[in-house]
């Protein structure tokens, strides 16, 4: 039993004791090995996906080869309580090069003065609309046209059901093939769609399209537009830039790639309407419908053996704010997994499914395994070095080691993907923003990462106990944003 | 320290590995740091090349004889012969290309690019394809035609488009083979073959037209609307004739066609059991139907799916175009739905009268397509 070398070399003996410490050791370091192996797999199939993209080729073709045939695009843009950005994110939308879009603003209920931003702004009056309720929704109160923009127009809904009720208001009115969700805190580059658009021409079986999305933090947004790029100045924001370039840039390029992407984030994301509708739209009720809707996706059409693809275009196209405090940042980590332990849980039929090939057998167990359950492992883990540090029990020098493996190889992880991105689309104008990175990538392993454990693990506790399901109130930054002319 | 005088194996793999992720990871970001110098100093020569060289691009429009070209230094290449080809982008008209070949066989452009037809770096590979393609290199045809059908769209679709530029002869049907492959949208198809010269697109697409399966007329005919409508009618016929009962097919000619000959095809296929070929049917009514057509219209606006009622509605107000007898229709209309349709268009037109029970939203909540697996 040489094993015993790591955590009790004061010998406990090899009785029970011993045989359960040794038998959970061997678990935690199985579970790292297997995180480590599907992280550093992706990592090499986004890799060499990455390689094969060219930012200049796209240009240089992109506006004309399938200006004649772009489908047309609704943009859903639910606002609930949004008096602060709404006038600027739907300044930013109106601003597209894209040939054909119609921009729908979801006015979720709210108690703020939205609704009275957009008809002053933007000059709306009411009229009537034809639509039916081809997915369920509250019932809509009344739509809104604007004299100034013919392609923007408002629904004013009765609150209720979160993002995903409003999300299926915008699909009901909506009247173009393809649909865009996005957040009204996020602001999209101008060729955005462009550049999504092209995967439904180029693969016909698409069924959905997401794109990367980035921290708009530190940036600078001018009457919509992204003007400049730069790291915001909290340490918290600085953490959320390394996250969201690891799941973009390597994640979901590497589930793309293998054809088994089970998300699309909420703040972008385009879809077929009709296969949208077949499937019944989005689930009210839950977390984490933009990650429930692609899973659904992926099951209808696999139970149906139809051809289907959902891509993801690793091009930054959105940008978003993330939190700069704590308590809303615990907010959206508890909300994010129990999202996922709910679309896990609600498709688990999925999971090792005949038939579902990579989706049920390769992408579903890792969400499980590597995603949902890694709170639950990794507190447990704490809790259990402390124990045997506590019962004296510890080899103090090699769980130094075990925590300088951990540490070693989320920091490999992080400076891939800052490879990733200089190789790709380098953002951040200067060296100095890919060296802070890196510092915070070494730097998030003490504290943040115990604490966004700890958030995720409440967000288990809660979805175990079936808590009533909040989005909660959000606490925006908009300090990235400036305005020539202010909203009156 | 137990475990550094340990023969544990497991531990001495981690500790290893533990070195390895260190290790690697300052290799990545030295590997960004070297990057990121070779990207700043390849803008900076991409910077003064553009500085050098432009005048001598916007010269090469105007004049058939540049002044005296400086000595082009061969790491120069990519970025000059980019700024040559987004020069070919932003100029319209033959004779202005024209000076700009001219350009770049002075520099010969022909024999550095070759090269790089068969380069691994996907840009240079891109850059090549595109550039000998404007140049009309004829010895890139063999490498150009391998790559039509590179799993990398852009790299095909540049080949294809060099492959039209040299050879439009024998690009032309490499490229109407592949009206119904995956990938090729019909939008690029359309797209390329509108620069082949006019004589040869009829040609080939005549001919296409007669031969073409079932399957494949019906894209075939989007190509002939959009490129050359005033042969459409004619070829639709023939097509028609091959194949009278091809619902995609009428669904294309009734979609597009502006000739009165269809008229009674147009109104046999608002009754078609496919709610696709009766909805492109009823819009059809619009352009060509008359007085005649309204009941069928105030039917289809009553009882049809609800994208049928839509293009009822539209249809039936480019019949009436009047205000009174559009409001009168009011009256006729017995579901929500259609005096919702109704009542958005007269909105429009600035015709809704109030007093007409007008509906501005939808009611009727229960909604068409349920959620599908949950719980």
């Amino acid at each position: 039993m040489v094993e015993w070398y790591w955590v009790a070399p004061a010998a406990i003996g090899f009785g029970w004791e011993g045989q359960l410490i040794n038998g959970l050791f061997w678990f935690f370091l199985i579970y790292q090995i297997i995180v480590g192996t599907s992280y550093i797999s992706l990592n090499i199939i986004a890799l060499y996906v990455v390689r094969r993209s060219t930012r200049g080729g796209k240009d240089l073709h992109l506006p004309r080869v399938y200006e004649s045939s772009l489908p047309g695009v609704s943009i859903l843009l639910t606002a609930y309580n949004e008096e602060q950005l709404i006038a600027t994110s739907v300044r930013s939308l109106l601003q597209l090069d894209y040939p054909q879009f119609e921009l729908i603003v979801i006015h979720d209920g709210g108690n703020d003065d939205t609704l009275g931003v957009m008809q002053r702004d933007f000059n709306m009056y009411p009229c009537p609309y034809a639509f039916e309720y081809a997915v369920e929704c509250k019932p809509i109160k009344q739509i809104y046209r604007s004299h100034s923009h013919p392609n923007l127009m408002m629904v004013d809904k009765v609150n209720g059901g979160g993002k995903a009720d409003a999300n299926n208001a915008g699909i009901n009115v909506a009247r173009m093939p393809l649909y865009c969700g996005m957040d009204a805190d996020s602001i999209l580059d101008r060729d955005s769609l462009l550049r999504v658009v092209r995967t439904f021409l180029e693969k016909p079986n698409t069924i959905a399209a997401g794109g990367s999305v980035r921290i708009v933090n530190g940036c600078q947004v001018h009457d919509g537009r992204l003007i400049k790029t730069g790291l915001p100045h909290s340490w918290l924001s600085r953490i959320q830039v390394l996250e969201y370039l690891r799941a973009f840039l390597f994640g979901r390029l590497g589930w793309s790639r293998l054809q088994a992407l089970l998300i699309i984030s909420g703040a972008f994301g385009v879809f077929k309407r009709d296969h949208v509708i077949e499937v019944g739209g989005y689930l009210s009720s839950s977390l984490g419908e933009d990650m429930e809707l692609v899973v659904r996706l992926h099951r209808f059409a696999l139970d149906n053996k139809r051809p289907y693809t959902i891509n993801f275009v690793p091009d930054p196209v959105c940008w978003t704010d993330a939190p700069e405090d704590r308590a809303t940042l615990r907010k959206q980590r508890i909300r994010w997994q129990r999202g996922l332990l709910e679309t896990l849980y609600a498709h688990r039929a999925l999971c090792f499914q005949k038939g579902s090939g990579k989706v049920g057998w390769l992408a579903f167990p890792f969400m499980v395994i590597v995603e949902a359950l890694s709170p639950i492992i990794e507190v447990l883990g704490m809790i259990f070095t402390i124990l045997l540090a506590y019962f004296g029990y510890l080899n103090i020098a090699a769980s130094l080691l075990f925590l300088a493996a951990v540490v070693g190889l989320g920091l490999l992880l992080s400076s891939l993907a800052l490879l990733l991105e200089e190789r790709s689309f380098h953002v951040y104008p200067s060296f100095k923003d890919t060296a802070t990175l890196f510092f915070w990538a070494l730097l998030e392993n003490f504290g943040y990462r115990q604490m966004n454990s700890w958030w995720r693990l409440q967000g288990t506790w809660q979805w175990l106990r079936k808590s009533e399901s909040k989005w909660g109130v959000m606490v925006r930054n908009t300090s990235w944003m400036t305005e020539s002319t202010p909203s009156k | 320290m137990e475990f550094a005088t340990s023969s544990d194996a497991s531990l001495s793999s981690v500790f290893y590995f533990t070195l390895t992720f260190f290790a690697a990871s300052a290799v990545c970001l030295l590997i960004s740091f070297f990057m990121r110098i070779r990207r700043q100093l390849k803008e900076a020569r991409a910077a003064a090349v553009e500085e050098k060289w432009r005048e001598f691009c916007f010269q090469a429009l105007m004049t058939s004889e540049p002044e005296n070209l400086p000595p082009m230094d061969q790491r120069d290449l990519y970025a000059l012969v980019e700024m040559w080809l987004q020069t070919f982008d932003r100029i319209r008209g033959a004779d202005a290309g024209k000076g700009l070949i001219r350009l770049g066989q002075w520099l010969d452009f022909e024999n550095r690019l070759l090269p790089w037809l068969t380069s691994n770096v996907i840009d240079e590979k891109l850059l090549a394809i595109m550039a000998l393609g404007q140049l009309k290199e004829r010895r890139a045809l063999p490498v150009i035609r391998e790559r039509i059908d590179d799993t990398y769209p852009l790299i095909s679709l540049a080949a294809m488009k060099a492959f039209m530029e040299i050879e439009p002869e024998a690009g032309l049907p490499e490229l109407l083979k592949r009206i119904d492959t995956p990938g090729w949208p019909i939008g690029r198809v359309r797209q390329l073959i509108s620069a082949a010269p006019r004589t040869l697109q009829t040609h080939y697409i005549t001919l296409a037209a007669e031969t073409l399966s079932e399957l494949q007329l019906p894209k075939l005919f989007e190509l002939i609307y959009a490129l050359a409508p005033s042969e459409a009618s004619d070829a639709a016929k023939l097509a028609l004739r091959r194949f009278p009962d091809s619902a995609a097919l009428i669904l294309i000619v009734i979609k597009h066609t502006t000739d009165p000959q269809f008229l009674p095809l147009v109104r046999a296929s608002c009754k078609n059991p496919l709610p696709s070929v009766r909805q492109e049917g009823l819009t059809a009514l619009g352009r060509l139907g008359d007085a005649q057509d309204k009941s069928q219209l105030i039917k289809a606006l009553n009882y049809d799916t609800w994208l049928n009622q839509q293009a009822a509605a539209l249809s039936l107000i480019s019949i009436l175009n009047e205000k009174t007898a559009a409001q009168s229709v009011m009256n006729l209309l017995t579901t929500e739905s259609a005096q919702l349709h109704w009542s958005e268009l007269l909105f429009q037109k600035g015709w809704l009268d109030p007093q007409q029970g007008a509906v501005w939203v939808c009611h009727d909540l229960k909604p068409r397509a349920e959620v599908a697996y949950h719980g």
